[in-house]
């Protein structure tokens, strides 16, 4: 059996072996992306396992950017198409934490987790910028990776900066727009999706990056959107463009933006609002003040069960954007025309150019 | 001569903010979130001060000009749904120091006395690793109990 070893120890063998995998294979690249104004470069060990990662973060590409200095570096693969088994070192039960934090290969600059929902293993190198995502097999990898991909190291990493990766859709124009936040099903795709058809910018329909210097500021990250059956059946228009087209009956119907109207996707914008929208069978969309702690509870519970790594700094964080912009329920109504003018309205009837 | 309960509020694994006179708590280990307002939130607030039940309840008394032994019931439900949760330690001593003149204070945001509840959440519990790691295969890497279905994430 292997031995404990340290942290950094894992993570340099790890990486050594993720090298000479990039090394090896004839057909290993990078693609760089603007993420949050930091320049991310994917690093594959081969063109095998690109599919899956790159469409979501396509409306952030940098063209040209093989010279470029990287801010991030993400290392990509997978022990199956590379013949390069990951060095395991002993663990036991106890060493995982709730969301699979491996606090025995962690410390302040090395994060290492295992996700239990995909099977990857996460390792961050927060004083190198060197993050590395390991798969056993990019073919048995679930579906919905290709919508939020990287989602752990990303947030890990942009944690460093201040940024929280969080839960919430987010509409606007180029002076600012609404954070959606709440729980799956509480109707953040459908509003942002109509919103988009109607004319705002869309930075995000489920995961975006939240900032607050020098105002509270929402990032793009992914231009995707997941959609249950009954959403899509409100966006007939958008059934072309579903990538997942074999999707098995338990998937959503899985859309890139940047494939359906790229000119709408915006990389972000000043948080002007943050809406909890809730379903209601009235015709009309109404807009109310809403008590902060409410919008606090819609925004941090979904974000922090579903992310590694978020602790009180990111309730404390949240909180910090909740102190600086109002809060409202945004009651949905059955018509859909009237969700987009209420939520246009409030904006001051801008939409985009 | 009965003694003196104190609660103190779980730190391991219990998060917790206030914003705008409420209170947001987050029990990552068990996956359920919950809501607090008006007296509830203050008592919270006192918590943080001062976990002594009694003093709780004669500031709550003394504020609404109401019995103490209607607080103290209702004050000791709260507390007790408080620890069913595992959100607070009964101790039978002060760990935290003896509270300052701002403990009144808590109360000047709350209007009426209202009976203080526990709202909670328990929708995003699934969420969480139930069951992390039953075995590992011959590389070493862990593996899911078959048992146990994929979860969604949006």
């Amino acid at each position: 059996m292997n031995q404990y070893i340290s942290p950094y120890s894992f993570f340099r063998v790890a990486y050594s072996i993720f090298q000479q995998a990039e090394k090896d294979s004839p057909t290993a690249f990078t693609r760089s992306f603007n993420i949050a104004r930091r320049r991310v470069r994917l690093r594959f060990a081969n063109d095998r396992l690109a599919y899956m990662f790159t469409p979501a973060f396509e409306h952030l590409a940098v063209r040209h950017a093989e010279h470029l200095v990287s801010d991030l570096d993400i290392c990509i693969i997978d022990s199956a198409s590379t013949h390069k088994p990951l060095y395991m070192p002993r663990w036991q039960s106890r060493d995982y934490l709730r969301r699979g934090e491996l606090q025995r290969y962690s410390n302040d600059q090395i994060i290492t987790t295992y996700n239990y929902h995909d099977g990857t293993f996460n390792l961050v190198n927060l004083q190198d910028n060197i993050a590395i995502f390991w798969a056993r097999d990019h073919d048995t990898l679930p579906w919905w990776i290709a919508g939020s991909p990287l989602q752990r190291i990303i947030n890990c990493w942009m944690q460093k900066h201040g940024l929280q990766l969080t839960h919430a859709g987010a509409v606007g124009n180029k002076s600012g727009g609404i954070l959606l936040a709440g729980k799956g099903g509480a109707g953040k795709s459908t509003t942002a999706l109509a919103c988009m058809d109607a004319g705002l910018y869309y930075v995000s329909e489920d995961y975006c990056l939240i900032g607050h210097e020098p105002q509270p500021y929402v990032h793009s990250v992914y231009n995707s959107a997941k959609l249950e059956p009954n959403t899509m059946l409100k966006f007939p228009h958008l059934e072309p463009f579903v990538a997942n087209k074999n999707k098995q009956p338990h998937e959503k119907a899985l859309i890139f933006q940047q494939d359906v109207c790229p000119q709408r996707i915006i990389d972000g914008f000043p948080i002007r609002a943050v809406f909890v929208p809730k379903r209601t069978d009235n015709h009309a969309t109404v807009i109310e003040p809403c008590s902060k702690a409410s919008a606090l509870l819609a925004l941090s519970a979904s974000t922090m069960f579903q992310l590694s790594n978020c602790y009180q700094p990111t309730l404390r964080n949240l909180k910090q954007l909740l102190t600086s912009v109002p809060a409202y329920s945004l009651l949905l109504g059955t018509n859909l025309d009237l969700v987009t003018s209420s939520i246009i309205e409030f904006l001051g009837g801008e939409k985009m150019a | 001569m009965c003694q003196s309960r104190y609660y103190q509020i779980q730190t391991h694994g219990v998060i917790f903010e206030a914003i705008d006179d409420e209170i947001v708590i987050i029990n990552l280990d068990v996956g359920h979130y919950y809501h607090l307002t008006g007296v509830a939130a203050a008592i919270w607030t006192l918590l943080e001060r001062n976990g002594s039940k009694d003093r709780i309840v004669t500031t709550v008394a003394a504020h609404f000009n109401l019995s103490e032994e209607l607080i103290n019931e209702q004050v000791q439900c709260f507390l007790d749904e408080l620890e069913n949760e595992k959100l607070v330690i009964l101790n039978m001593q002060s760990t935290v120091e003896e509270g300052s003149e701002q403990v009144e204070h808590e109360f000047k945001a709350v209007g009426e006395f209202v009976t203080p509840r526990l709202e909670k959440y328990a929708d995003m519990k699934d969420l969480l690793l139930i069951d992390p790691i039953h075995e590992v295969d011959e590389h070493g890497w862990p593996n899911r109990p078959p048992a146990v279905p994929a979860i969604i994430l949006e």
